[in-house]
C-alpha cells in the first residue's frame, strides 16, 4: 500500500486515464468532473494501485449486478435467484452462492423440496430409501486344488476380501489370494504363496491402524504370523515370524482396535493349554510378547472384539468336557482375562464360531449341540467388565448343523449363518436377529446343492455381501466361495454426513440445480411445526425423530418453511 | 415321555421327560421353565406335541424315527 493517500480526483490525465500517483493532501481541488465520466477508469500499471485505504474507506460500491472480479473469481448477482449473489471461477463454473445455495449437476429427478446429499462424483441426488432382496450367489473357485482351513478376512483399506488356505496339491503349501466382490459374484485374483511347506491357517485378521492384514499359522510345530499388503488384486507379505514358546496347534487370531493390536491364539499340545499372544505390527513386520494361557484343552475356538466393552471374547470347547467363554484385555503387549463361564451344557461341539453384533453389543456363538441331537444351537452373551453371560440358547434348525460359520451383518444388523446337516448334505443360509439376550431366526434359505467343509465367513461392507468360503466336498474339494445379500427393506443413500441441503426446484436427471444450504430458508415443506427441530429420515422424509444415522435437518419456521442445517 | 413332531413328516425331533415343560406359541417353542433351550424352527402350526408316552425307542435321536402317536418307525436316511 502507498505510504500516503491517493486521491482519485488527482490522478486523471488529459485522456482521462488514471497515469500517476500523485501523494498529495486530501483536499486539492483540480476541477475535475466525475459526473461527466464517460469512458473506462484503467490504472497505468497492473496490480500497483488501491481503491480507498483502511483509513480513506469510500462509503458505498454501486455495480449494475455485472461482476466484480477478485483474482481468478468473480462475484455478481445469481440472475437464477434475483437477489442473490453467486461466486464463479474463471471458466463460469459456479463455486458457490453466498445466499446458502449451490448450482450442482442432479442426479436422478429431483423435487421442490426434496432433501438431497451429495455423492462421490460431485452430484446431487434425492435422500432415498430402498428395499433389497435376498440373494444367494452362484459359486466361485479360488483355488483349484484341494484345499483345507480356508479363513477369509475384509480389507478396509483396499475393500477387498482375502482368503488364506492350505493348498494340497502334490506338496503343501499355504496360499493367500485376494477377492473382488461384484454383485453377487466374486472375482479372484493369483493366488500368492506366503509358506512353502505344510501347514494349516488358523485365522486371518485386518489390523485397521497398521492397514495390513496378519495371517495366524501353524508350522514345524509352531505358531507364526505373517503381515500382508493388499495392492490391487494381488498380495505381498513380510517375514514370518513364530510367537509360540510350545510345541502347538493354532488356534485362532483377532485383532483388538482399542490398543490396536493382533492377538494370537494356540494350544500347547504337550500340556493342553490355551495361549494368546498379542503381536504389533509395523510396517511389514510384527513383533509379539509373551504367550498367557487362558484355557485349558481348547479344542475348537473362535474370537471376536466387543466394540462396546472394547474387549475380547474368546470362545472354545473343552472337548468332552465343557464349552467356555472368557472375556480378555489387552495391555500394552500383554493380556489378561476375566472367570471363564460356560455357555452350554454341550461338550462335544464339532464346530463353534461366533461374532459380533455392533447393533445389540451382543455377541453370538454358534455351534452344534451333542447333548441335543447335534442341533444347530446358538446362544446370545453380553459382556459386563470382565466377565460374559449367556442367555437361553436358541436352536435355529432342528437337525445336525456342521461347518457352521457365522458373521455380522452390520448393514442389516443381521447374523448370517452357513451350515450343513453333515455327510453329503446340502448348504444353508439362515439368517438370525438379535434382540435383548435372545436370537430369533428367519426361514432356512438353500445356498448350494453341495457338501461345503471347513467354512469360514466375512461381512463386505463395501459390497454389502457376506462372503464364504470352504472346502468343496461336492467338488474335488476345491476351495470355493459363495456370495450372499442380506434382504434390507430400508437401503438409504444417507450417511451422517452427505445431507447438504434442499432442492429449490424441480430439476431433471443431469441438469443444474439449486440446492438450498445451510443458513437459507427452504419454502417447499408443508405440515411442519413451528419452532421444532427436524431431522432427516432415510427415506428422505422430515421427522421431529432421528432417524439412523441421526442427521438434523432444520427448524422450523412456518408450516412450510425450515431454516436448513447442513 | 414327550415328544416333538414336525407334523408334516412325523419326524421326531425331541424326546423329553414328561416333567419338562414345553409351552408352545405361534412363532417357537420354549423348553424348559426356566428355559433349557428355545426352538426357533418349530412352534404350535407345524408341530405336534405327543405325551405320556411309554414305548419309545431305547436308541431314540433326534430325526431318527417318525412317530404318529402310536407307532415308530425307523427313518435312518434322516438321520444325518
Amino acid at each position: 500500500m502507498p505510504s500516503k493517500s491517493v486521491l482519485i480526483a488527482q490522478a486523471f490525465s488529459k485522456t482521462g486515464v488514471l497515469s500517476t500517483v500523485v501523494d498529495s493532501a486530501p483536499s486539492i481541488d483540480t476541477g475535475l468532473d466525475l459526473l461527466a465520466i464517460n469512458q473506462n477508469i484503467i490504472p497505468s500499471l497492473d496490480s500497483s494501485y488501491d481503491l480507498g485505504s483502511p483509513t480513506h474507506k469510500w462509503k458505498d460500491m454501486y455495480l449494475s449486478g455485472g461482476t466484480l472480479h477478485i483474482g481468478g473469481v468473480v462475484i455478481k448477482e445469481d440472475t437464477a435467484n434475483p437477489g442473490k449473489i453467486v461466486f464463479e471461477d474463471s471458466a463460469g463454473s459456479v463455486a458457490f452462492s453466498t445466499s446458502g445455495s449451490l448450482e450442482v449437476s442432479a442426479s436422478g429427478t429431483l423435487a421442490n423440496g426434496d432433501l438431497v446429499v451429495i455423492n462421490s462424483d460431485e452430484t446431487v441426488s434425492v435422500v432415498a430409501s430402498s428395499s433389497v432382496s435376498q440373494t444367494v450367489g452362484s459359486l466361485s473357485v479360488f483355488g483349484s486344488s484341494e484345499t483345507r482351513e480356508p479363513a477369509i478376512v475384509y480389507d478396509a483399506s483396499t475393500q477387498k476380501v482375502v482368503v488364506a488356505y492350505r493348498e494340497i496339491d502334490g506338496p503343501h503349501t499355504l496360499q493367500a489370494v485376494v477377492g473382488t466382490v461384484s454383485g453377487t459374484s466374486i472375482s479372484f485374483g493369483t493366488p500368492v504363496e506366503f509358506y512353502g511347506n505344510t501347514g494349516s491357517v488358523g485365522n486371518i485378521v485386518y489390523d485397521e491402524n497398521a492397514q495390513k492384514i496378519v495371517i495366524f499359522y501353524h508350522r514345524s510345530n509352531n505358531a507364526y504370523a505373517i503381515v500382508g499388503t493388499v495392492s490391487g488384486t494381488s498380495i505381498s507379505f513380510g517375514s514370518a515370524v513364530q510367537f509360540s514358546t510350545h510345541s502347538c496347534y493354532i488356534r485362532d487370531g483377532v485383532y483388538d482396535p482399542s490398543s490396536q493390536k493382533v492377538v494370537g491364539f494356540y494350544e500347547d499340545w504337550n500340556a493342553n493349554l490355551g495361549y494368546a499372544a498379542v503381536g504389533t505390527v509395523s510396517g511389514t513386520s510384527i513383533s509379539f510378547g509373551s504367550p498367557v494361557q487362558y484355557a485349558t484343552d481348547p479344542a475348537a475356538s473362535s474370537a471376536v472384539y466387543d466394540s462396546n466393552a472394547q474387549k475380547l471374547v474368546i470362545c472354545w470347547l473343552d472337548w468332552g468336557t465343557s464349552a467356555n467363554a472368557v472375556v480378555g484385555t489387552v495391555s500394552g503387549t500383554s493380556i489378561s482375562f476375566g472367570s471363564v463361564a460356560n455357555f452350554t451344557s454341550a461338550n462335544q461341539i464339532e464346530s463353534i464360531n461366533m461374532s459380533y453384533d455392533t447393533s445389540a453389543q451382543k455377541v453370538v456363538i454358534v455351534y452344534s449341540d451333542n447333548v441335543n441331537s447335534e442341533y444347530g444351537t446358538a446362544v446370545v452373551g453380553t459382556v459386563s467388565g470382565n466377565s460374559i453371560s449367556f442367555g437361553t440358547p436358541v436352536v435355529f434348525v432342528s437337525t445336525k448343523a456342521r461347518n457352521t460359520t457365522i458373521s455380522y451383518d452390520s448393514n442389516a444388523n443381521k447374523h448370517v449363518i452357513f451350515y450343513n446337516r453333515g455327510y453329503g448334505a446340502d448348504s444353508k443360509f439362515i439368517v438370525g436377529t438379535v434382540s435383548g439376550t435372545s436370537i430369533s431366526f428367519g426361514s432356512i434359505v438353500q445356498a448350494y446343492n453341495g457338501w461345503a467343509l471347513e467354512t469360514g465367513s466375512v461381512y463386505d461392507p463395501n459390497s454389502d455381501k457376506v462372503v464364504v468360503v470352504f472346502k468343496n466336498w461336492s467338488n474335488s474339494d476345491y476351495g470355493t466361495s459363495i456370495v450372499f445379500q442380506n434382504s434390507n427393506p430400508n437401503v438409504t443413500n444417507l450417511t451422517s454426513t452427505n445431507y447438504i441441503g434442499i432442492s429449490d426446484g424441480a430439476y431433471s436427471n443431469g441438469e443444474t440445480a439449486i440446492i438450498q444450504t445451510a443458513g437459507s430458508v427452504d419454502d417447499a415443506q408443508s405440515g411442519l411445526t413451528v419452532g421444532k427441530q427436524y431431522f432427516v429420515q432415510n427415506d428422505g422424509t422430515l421427522s421431529t425423530s432421528p432417524d439412523t444415522p441421526s442427521v438434523f435437518a432444520g427448524t422450523a419456521i412456518s408450516s412450510n418453511k425450515i431454516i436448513i442445517k447442513g | 415321555m414327550k415328544t416333538i413332531v414336525e407334523t408334516s413328516t412325523n419326524i421326531s425331533k425331541y424326546l423329553l421327560e414328561d416333567s419338562v415343560s414345553v409351552v408352545m406359541s405361534t412363532d417357537q417353542i420354549i423348553v424348559g421353565d426356566p428355559p433349557q433351550f428355545i426352538i426357533a424352527d418349530m412352534n404350535n402350526i407345524n408341530s405336534t406335541l405327543y405325551t405320556d408316552i411309554t414305548n419309545y425307542p431305547d436308541d431314540w435321536t433326534g430325526c431318527k424315527y417318525t412317530f404318529n402317536g402310536t407307532t415308530w418307525i425307523s427313518e435312518l436316511d434322516s438321520a444325518d
